[in-house]
């Protein structure tokens, strides 16, 4: 089967010198949940932007959906591969929601009743379908968050990259969020997000990649979230489930890495 | 994450440095508008006389992507006065846009053929001048009689009433000459030297 | 400070009049701003005044924010009013010292207080029952037809969407700067003119540098959006003119065959 995303030996240096990414190369299954760890700094930004072509690689390639990113394929690219920002401010602008939604699908050029369905179906998605003719300005941030999603979800693309999905948001709005991830998993959707949240990339991700310094540091399943030697390296702790089973007792293959997991041990335990 | 700058240099494809024009030109147009409700207005003639650093936003502008961008800045900022302001019935609007295009794009044009802080400087003092000298002649021969038709305002009166606040007003001419040039040279004045107090620090993005 | 600074004109409501199209009331306004200076007496002022009063009682707007719109032009008013009441030749009625007030002096005067106020009214109206957002769309779609001789109205009117978009923003940061500053010192609000520009300065840097950022990121986020310019997008549906438009239509056809009317036919 062919992959999601495919990167291989990707370097980027900006014209002051700075080298942002340096051979990294990685690749990410169809329909997984990926996160993209790593501290300030350390390339995620620069990395998600060659993933849907606004950067095209200076050397090495980018390779998605079995297509390689440049010139001639960037429009295509743009199309598969959507992009949430981590401020919503600086990606939602129209005057009224629906019409922020419907920017993505009038720019692909699709049928009219085409955009209006795919509006329609996002909005519904995340909940906003009652506020499409509000301004994004009288939002809350939670709200223009997933307005900022809907209007990727809109363009139907099949893969989707965020970034920082949970910055700023309080608890409730960054459960709601997840739902949100969930449910497009369950639509088969390949997800990818940047973040250094790791007590969420614990109970969401089912892959884990480390960035560090512009360098992959390591890539692997969430077993890597109990190594705490490298989530040291990258600026990272252990997550806080691990981390109590850890100080506490066992084995480490039985530690748990999620609320759930450790719930039914503590159950076991317990009874 | 999110704080990467991307210099325009690295990114792939042309158009987006459109993208990016578009978007600096709004915003700064937006901003210009910001500034013009923050205004400093000199008492008489308030709404059609304005003093305020609304000029300064173009004039990075023009700076930054070349003289149109400028006169784009000043137009999006004249619109934005319109649908929300509307007090002249357009007559300020026209007059603030040809006012502040002209310096602006007399003052971006000198800087797209060589980008110093000397050549920035004569730009401006180049439109300023400019500004002021066709401006009365707008005045002169377009607005002034303007009025005077549709107001039927005699304008013997004005003149008369000019001599008296200055002996050397003796006719539509040197009114023009000791009213409206003096206040358009005083405006252009303040807006480049608050354009040069600024230009040195933010010209790093300007180039960028 | 910045909080008291009312941006807009426009006061929400659902009559007819704030329902019509934009495009249409911006159309009836300009043709209504030049019958009035096509009127040149009495009957024509009477006939345009069925022209404002009728919309003004549709809105259902308060008189209060009209007069408000006119505040601004008060001092022109009153020159114009003075200039011609005391400077018209003819008929002498009334003497004051050496100025002397004559029939036609009034007559002019009235005429002219009118056409001021008149045209202020109804050019006030239009912002009043028309929200910024709608006057854009308006007038990008009046341009449109235009585009063929290289008017960029696509390119103008995401424009200022975006810019009508950073207002409120740019207002909100402009505060926070403001305050940041004031509480180390600054003053932005005493001393004379040249203290006041200087003080200015600390205050446009960051919001300069701020702006470009957004610019940049807004851009980035646009492209990611497969935005390219305003070729081979999806063209949405237009605004519909409703019944109301077309009698508002047909209304100014009346009334300006009316004013047209009585400047040949009378006086």
């Amino acid at each position: 089967m062919t992959k999601a995303i495919e990167v291989k030996n990707l370097d980027y240096k900006y014209s002051d010198g700075t080298e942002a990414l340096r051979d990294i190369s990685f690749s990410i299954d169809k329909g997984s949940k990926t996160a993209l760890l790593g501290p300030n700094g350390a390339g995620k930004s620069t990395l998600i932007m060659h993933l849907n072509g606004i950067l095209l690689p200076q050397r090495g390639k980018v390779i998605i959906d079995g297509k390689e990113v440049n010139k001639k394929t960037e429009r295509e690219i743009k199309k598969k591969v959507g992009v949430v920002f981590q401020d919503p401010d600086d990606q939602v602008f129209s005057t009224t929601v629906w019409e922020d939604v419907a920017f993505g699908p009038v720019n692909m050029g699709i049928a009219e009743e085409v955009v209006r369905e795919k509006v329609e179906k996002a909005l519904k998605l995340v909940d906003m379908w009652q506020l499409k003719d509000k301004m994004p300005y009288h939002l809350s941030y939670g709200q223009k968050k997933r307005v900022a999603l809907a209007g990727i979800l809109a363009m139907d693309s099949d893969i989707i990259v965020l970034d920082e999905p949970g910055a700023y948001l309080d608890p409730r709005g960054k459960h709601d969020l997840f739902e949100i991830l969930n449910e497009l998993h369950r639509n088969k959707k390949t997800l990818l997000i940047a973040t250094h949240d790791i007590n969420l990339v614990a109970e969401w991700a089912d892959r884990i990649i480390i960035l560090k310094e512009g360098q992959l540091l390591k890539e692997g399943d969430r077993s890597l979230l109990l190594e705490e030697e490298i989530l040291m390296q990258a600026n990272l702790t252990l997550p806080i489930v691990p981390s109590i089973f850890l100080q506490a007792c066992c084995q480490r293959s039985k530690i748990p890495v999620t609320v759930e997991e450790a719930v039914n041990i503590l159950k076991r335990v317990m009874r | 994450m999110g704080n990467g700058r991307v210099s325009s240099e690295t990114l792939n494809i042309k158009k987006l440095s459109n993208v990016r024009t578009l978007t600096k030109v709004a915003v700064l147009g937006s901003f210009s508008f910001v500034i013009m409700l923050i205004e400093f207005p000199l008492p008489l003639f308030a709404a059609f006389l304005r003093l305020d650093f609304s000029d300064v936003p173009a004039l990075i502008g023009a700076f930054a992507m070349g003289p149109w961008a400028g006169v784009a800045v000043e137009l999006i900022k004249n619109i934005l006065h319109a649908v929300f302001k509307n007090e002249t019935a357009l007559i300020g609007e026209t007059a603030n846009f040809l006012t502040g295009s002209i310096m602006v794009f007399t003052a971006g044009w000198f800087y797209s053929r060589k980008k110093t802080f000397k050549i920035a400087v004569m730009g401006m003092a180049a439109g300023v001048v400019l500004m002021a000298v066709l401006m009365s002649f707008a005045n002169y021969y377009i607005f002034i009689p303007l009025y005077q038709k549709l107001l039927h305002i005699p304008l013997d009166a004005i003149v008369q009433m000019g001599t008296a606040a200055n002996k050397a007003i003796i006719d539509l001419k040197t009114l023009v000459v000791y009213s409206i040039v003096p206040f358009n040279l005083l405006k252009g004045v303040v807006v480049s030297l608050i354009t040069i107090m600024l230009y040195k620090r933010v010209s790093p993005i300007l180039h960028s | 400070m910045l909080k008291d600074i009312n941006i807009g004109q426009y006061i929400p409501g659902d009559s007819p009049v704030h329902r019509m199209d934009p495009r249409v009331k911006i159309i009836l306004t300009i043709i209504y701003v030049v019958l009035l200076f096509v009127i040149n007496n009495f009957y024509g002022y009477a006939i345009s005044s069925v022209f404002i009063i009728l919309p003004v009682v549709l809105s259902k707007i308060s008189i209060r924010y009209l007069f408000k719109g006119l505040r601004p032009i008060l001092i022109i008013i009153l020159i114009t009013v003075l200039f011609n009441l005391f400077l018209t030749e003819g008929e002498v009625v009334y003497r004051i010292g050496s100025f002397s007030i004559t029939k036609e002096g009034i007559r002019m005067a009235a005429f002219m207080a009118l056409r001021l106020i008149f045209l202020i009214t109804g050019t006030t109206l239009l912002t009043l029952t028309t929200s910024p957002i709608d006057l854009t769309d308006g007038i990008e779609r009046l341009l449109n037809p235009f585009k063929r001789i290289g008017v960029p109205a696509h390119e103008l009117a995401m424009m200022m969407t975006i810019a009508l978009r950073f207002i409120p923003t740019l207002l909100e940061e402009t505060e926070k700067i403001m305050k940041a500053q004031m509480a180390r010192g600054a003053d932005f609000e005493s001393g004379n003119f040249i203290n006041r520009a200087k003080n200015m300065v600390p205050l446009l840097v960051p919001l300069f540098i701020s702006a470009f950022r957004r610019a940049d990121d807004l851009a980035m986020a646009m492209e990611a959006r497969c935005y390219r310019g305003g070729e081979n997008r999806t063209r949405m549906k237009q605004l519909k003119m409703s019944a109301v438009d077309y009698a508002a239509f047909a209304f100014t056809a009346l009334l300006s065959a009316g004013v047209v009317y009585t400047r040949f036919f009378f006086h």
